[in-house]
C-alpha cells in the first residue's frame, strides 16, 4: 500500500465522520428556529412578569401575588419551545434514519422531567420564569455537542440546575422589583446569546481532527 | 519481520466497508437508506458489503416494520468498532513513512 492510499482512506474516514456530524446538528435553520423560540419565550416571560403587577392582589413589588396569577402566560411558550427545541434535532435525525429511539422509556422519563419539572417548581416556589428560557438555551448548547440519547438526559439535568439556581436568585431579589426586572431581561438576553453561541461553537468542535 | 501492512484485515480494509464502519461508529445506529445516501451507493452494492460485515460479526442488522413501512437499522458491534480502530491505527502508521515509523519491511 502506498502512502497516498493510506492518506486517501483516512481522508475518507474523516470526511464521512464530518458528514454524519453535520447531519446530526440542527442546522442553520434549526438554530435560528430554536433561538427565535427561546427569545419569544424569554420576552413572553419578561412581559408577563410586568403585567402581573396590575392583577388584583399584586403590587409593584410583587407582594401579595399568588403564583397562580401567572396562569396562562409565557410558560406555555416555553413548553412549546422546549418540545420543539429539544425534540427537533432528534425528530429530524429519526426521519433521516441516523438515530433510533431504542430506549423510549428513557426518552419519556427525560421528557417528563424537562416539561413538568420546571412547571412544578414554579407552582410550588414561584421560580422566576426566566429560568426556563435560560435553561433551555444552555440545554440547546449541550444538544449541539451531543448527538446521542445521553444528550436528552443531560438536558434534563441542566434544566433542573438552571431552575434551582433561578429559584435561589428569586429569593434574594424578591423585594427589589426593579432589580428583578433587570435580572429577568439580562438573563433572558444572555441565555439566548449563550445558547446560539453554543450551537455555533459546536461546529468548531466538530472540526477537530479525528485522524 | 512482517510489515505492518500484513496486519490489515481484508474485511475492513475495503473502501466502501471502511466508510460504512466509519458512519456507524460515528452515528451509532442508522438505517439502510441513510447509509446508502451518505456513501452514495446503490442498494445492491450496499447490501453486499453489509452482508460481508455482518458475516464477520462487525455489524448487526435489525429489520423492523414501523407502521407499514419496512426499515432496516444497522448498528456497529464492539468487534466492529475495535476493528475500525485497528485499521485506522495501521493506516496512521503508514504515513508519513520517514523511517521513524514502527513499520518494518519484510526480509
Amino acid at each position: 500500500m502506498r502512502e497516498t492510499d493510506a492518506h486517501e482512506l483516512l481522508d475518507q474516514v474523516n470526511s464521512v465522520r464530518a458528514r454524519v456530524r453535520n447531519h446530526s446538528r440542527p442546522g442553520r435553520l434549526g438554530a435560528v428556529l430554536i433561538g427565535a423560540v427561546a427569545l419569544v419565550g424569554a420576552l413572553a416571560f419578561v412581559a408577563s412578569d410586568q403585567l402581573v403587577s396590575v392583577l388584583p392582589g399584586c403590587d409593584a413589588a410583587r407582594q401579595g401575588c399568588s403564583t397562580s396569577h401567572r396562569g396562562f402566560n409565557g410558560a406555555w411558550a416555553w413548553h412549546l419551545g422546549a418540545v420543539v427545541a429539544i425534540g427537533y434535532p432528534f425528530f429530524r435525525r429519526y426521519r433521516a434514519g441516523s438515530w433510533r429511539p431504542s430506549t423510549p422509556l428513557v426518552v419519556a422519563v427525560a421528557g417528563a422531567v424537562v416539561l413538568l419539572g420546571p412547571s412544578l417548581l414554579q407552582t410550588q416556589h414561584g421560580v422566576p420564569a426566566v429560568a426556563y428560557p435560560a435553561a433551555t438555551a444552555v440545554a440547546l448548547g449541550v444538544m449541539g455537542w451531543s448527538r446521542r440519547l445521553i444528550g436528552v438526559v443531560v438536558v434534563s439535568i441542566v434544566l433542573a440546575v438552571g431552575v434551582l439556581l433561578a429559584h435561589w436568585i428569586a429569593f434574594e431579589a424578591a423585594s427589589q422589583a426593579r432589580w428583578y426586572f433587570a435580572q429577568n431581561l439580562g438573563l433572558a438576553g444572555l441565555s439566548v446569546i449563550v445558547g446560539l453561541a453554543a450551537l455555533i461553537m459546536s461546529n468548531q468542535f466538530d472540526r477537530r481532527d479525528q485522524s | 519481520m512482517t510489515h505492518v501492512i500484513g496486519q490489515l484485515d481484508d474485511v475492513v480494509h475495503q473502501r466502501v466497508r471502511l466508510g460504512l464502519l466509519a458512519v456507524l461508529d460515528e452515528a451509532g445506529e442508522v438505517d439502510f437508506n441513510f447509509l446508502r445516501e451518505t456513501l452514495d451507493l446503490t442498494a445492491g452494492n450496499l447490501s453486499r458489503h453489509l452482508g460481508v460485515l455482518e458475516d464477520a460479526g462487525l455489524v448487526v442488522l435489525d429489520k423492523v416494520l414501523e407502521g407499514r413501512r419496512p426499515r432496516t437499522w444497522v448498528k456497529i458491534t464492539q468487534e466492529g468498532a475495535a476493528a475500525l480502530r485497528d485499521e485506522i491505527a495501521i493506516l496512521r502508521e503508514l504515513l508519513p513513512f520517514d523511517g521513524s515509523s514502527s513499520a518494518t519491511a519484510s526480509d
